[in-house]
């Protein structure tokens, strides 16, 4: 039994969390059960972690990337 | 003083931001298990490959040294303090790398590539620290001199462009000043120098530094240095480092010289590195894979073909023996390596003769190919006169009486040993070396007292730039003389001998 | 009065006595104090002449010494002169080497001047990006919609899609 932690913000509605969910099952098969975690600091978007993997499609990430590129010569 | 220009900023700013991709952002991720001695137990992580750099909290590097089903043993570079128990583990997705490149030349870094100089230091390369040997197909026989200046071992133990010449001997005999003298000699050749310190004390690693500064031969050498503080992972990744950054001017082409100083030391380090991660302790409670450690690094040092580049990395490893036991562990796996060794003695040592080589156990296996054909000369028959002088000052210990013969050969073998003799810091040149040869073969120096040697020495070379000076530029440019010219210098040196007669 | 022939002899041997004494004193004195006279102005004359043939002498080594006292000042003002010059040259060598000391910490505090000002712009441009971001982060936080958040699942489960899975 796989589990799969989502982390989002608070303006991650229901609706977008079971889209989310449902794709996910579909395409990595049925046997994941499902986290969710709520933590502000990713602004908008979400992280999932799963067998160790992290996919991090959060603005916060990006913002952070862009930050570093901008700061960057 | 030109004035910051906020066009300037806002422009290159707006530049940044309509450039960015908002590509997905993955990584892999673990978790730490236990951590304790070095060592961290990770969870997760899978697909780490085998040595590869995990980044802890902190901003603590590890590198993955312990892979199986049930997590992996990483090894941390730097101190543990903030490392805890269910810290996220991430994986880079690289090896242990190193920076390479001209920008290296006269900078002091870290076997992670961090500057240890208080400049930063930008790379545009970097390479793995392990890499393959080259293989059979790529290399050339060993045909380039290297000159180290010190002519004891330039003409009995010559070392060649692409060899590993072992230097091996007790604790305070003269191996690093050997390595450090060969390093100063190549000041006005086209030869890179690496000079990696593994295990040294820190004051002892800056004291090197200072000296190689000061003769001018940071210029074109780079230093590696792991000192004893260390973790036991970055003392092991040192040399790696040092031969990979020597690859990496050996790539274009170049002929560097590595000094691993020494070998040991870093034998000890992954000793304590495989006892923590458990794995199972062999003889003198080494680790199975010892000799592995150090033959594949030092198969690393090669000379290649012109078509694969033509550089070479020449390899002058450092071992430390106790008792003058080269019969233990470590130094008969290093010997077995190498093409070669450089045996030193603590007691010719203490007996004043420095460097204290011992000719009659040091070899050079691919001696004489390498060697200048000036040198290949008037060196033939220096081993034979050496060890026939030993044997016979072994029987004049017991105050016999000796024959007119026996006596003069004894005083030859004296001579000798008083011509073999050479200061710290002071290479000869390639014409110098030949002329101390030729004129012991011309019996110049036979009534010279000892501590009248040096001196006389230093006249003789003084007379010989001045009065063969052509010939000296030749001698040192082209590494030949013909017979004409070995008669001037013969000549030359008799009149010398005639002059300044005792 | 009558002139005996006693008076006679009286006056005889009073002049005997006169001729006498004068040839005794001429004798006994006039002759030796003569001859010492003679002898005395001698020596003056020769201490004279002496003394004349030294002045003369001395005369001439004054000539001498001052024409070698000529000399010497001159070959004393070459000295000068050629101390004056290396003198001159070394204070040239000097202020040359000054200069280009002075021009060497020119070009480094330009040098430095020019690393503040590098050092001053990179400042400024992480100042403004991460005063920017944070701008962007507090407009997102409020203004993210679910149709935004939609778009985002919907792209990284294509992704998905594209790639085979990710495990």
């Amino acid at each position: 039994m796989r589990e799969a932690i989502v982390t989002v913000a608070s303006n991650f509605s229901d609706e977008n969390y079971e889209r989310l969910r449902e794709g996910l099952l579909r395409r990595l098969g049925g046997d994941i059960v499902f986290r969710r975690v709520e933590d502000e600091s990713v602004v908008g978007g979400f992280i999932l972690r799963l067998d160790g993997i992290v996919c991090d499609m959060s603005l916060a990430s990006q913002l952070k990337k862009l930050g570093k590129e901008l700061a960057d010569d | 003083m030109i004035e910051p220009g906020i066009s300037e900023i806002s422009s290159f700013l707006k530049e940044k931001v309509a450039g960015f991709r908002n590509d997905p952002i993955s990584y892999h991720e673990g978790k730490v298990i236990s951590v304790g001695d070095g060592v961290a137990r990770v969870a997760g992580l899978p697909g780490c490959l085998y040595g590869e750099l995990l980044e802890f909290r902190g901003c603590v590097y590890g590198m993955a040294m312990d892979l199986s089903a049930d997590g992996l043993g990483a090894v941390l570079f730097d101190n543990a303090d903030t490392v805890a128990i269910g810290d996220t583990v991430l994986g880079t997705g690289r090896v242990a790398e190193i920076p390479v490149g001209e920008k290296l030349l006269g900078r002091v870094v870290d076997p992670i590539g961090r500057p240890m100089d208080g400049k930063p230091l930008e790379a545009d390369r970097f390479l793995p620290a392990e890499r393959p040997a080259p293989s059979i197909i790529q290399r050339r026989p060993i045909d380039t001199p290297l000159e180290t200046g010190i002519l004891a071992i330039d003409s009995m133990i010559p070392i060649g462009r692409g060899q590993r010449e072992l230097i091996i001997g007790d604790r305070q005999t003269g191996k690093t000043s050997i390595a450090l003298d060969a390093i100063f000699n190549q000041k006005d050749t086209d030869v890179y120098c690496v000079y990696c310190a593994i295990g040294q004390k820190a004051s002892s690693i800056a004291y090197t530094v200072q000296t190689l500064r000061e003769n001018g031969a940071m210029d074109y050498t780079v230093v590696v240095a792991s000192p004893a503080s260390d973790s036991p992972a970055t003392q092991y990744l040192a040399p790696y480092c040092a031969c990979s950054i020597a690859e990496g001017f050996m790539q274009k082409g170049a002929d560097v010289l590595v000094v691993y100083d020494d070998l040991s030391k870093h034998a000890v380090a992954y000793r304590a590195m495989s006892l923590l991660l458990h794995r199972p302790p062999g003889r003198e409670a080494y680790p199975g894979d010892i000799f592995y450690l150090h033959s594949r690094l030092l198969e690393r040092s090669a000379a290649l073909k012109e078509e694969f580049g033509g550089g070479t990395i020449t390899a002058l490893p450092i071992i430390e023996t106790a008792g003058g036991n080269i019969s233990a562990y470590i130094p008969t796996n290093v010997i077995s390596i190498t093409d070669g060794q450089i045996f030193l003695e603590n007691e010719l040592f203490h007996s004043g003769v420095r460097p204290a080589v011992n000719t009659g156990l040091s070899v050079s296996r691919v001696g004489k190919a390498s060697q200048h054909k000036a040198m290949r000369g008037v060196s033939g028959t220096l081993r034979i006169d050496l060890a026939q002088y030993r044997e016979l000052a072994v029987f004049t210990r017991f105050g016999s009486d000796i024959d007119e013969s026996t006596g003069r050969q004894l005083r030859r073998g004296e001579c000798l040993v008083d011509l073999l003799k050479q200061g710290k810091g002071r290479p000869y040149s390639l014409f110098q070396e030949v002329s101390v040869l030729t004129a012991y073969r011309a019996d110049v120096f036979l009534g010279t007292p000892s501590k009248e040697v040096p001196a006389r020495l230093e006249k003789m070379f003084a007379y010989l730039h001045r009065r063969c000076a052509s010939l000296e530029k030749i001698v040192n440019a082209h590494g030949e003389m013909d017979d004409e010219e070995f008669e001037e210098l013969k000549n030359a040196i008799a009149a010398f001998g005639a002059q300044t007669q005792q | 009065m009558e002139i005996t022939s006693d008076m006679l002899v009286d006056l005889a041997i009073n002049i005997v006595n006169i001729v006498v004494l004068f040839l005794v004193v001429k004798f006994l004195v006039h002759d030796p104090v003569k001859k010492f006279m003679d002898k005395r102005s001698a020596s003056v004359e020769a201490a004279r002449a002496e003394a004349e043939k030294l002045s003369a002498e001395a005369l001439e080594n004054k000539k001498k010494y001052e024409e070698l006292a000529a000399a010497n000042v001159s070959a004393y003002e070459d000295e000068i002169r050629k101390g004056e010059e290396s003198g001159r040259a070394k204070a040239a060598e000097i202020i040359e080497a000054a200069r280009r000391e002075a021009g060497g910490i020119v070009s480094d505090a330009r040098s430095k001047a020019a690393d503040q000002r590098d050092r001053i712009v990179s400042d400024a441009k992480g100042e403004i990006a991460s005063i920017s971001v944070d701008i962007a982060e507090k407009l997102l936080q409020r203004e993210m919609t679910a149709a935004d958040n939609d778009a985002i699942i919907d792209s990284f489960l294509s992704s998905l899609g594209k790639a085979d899975g990710n495990a």
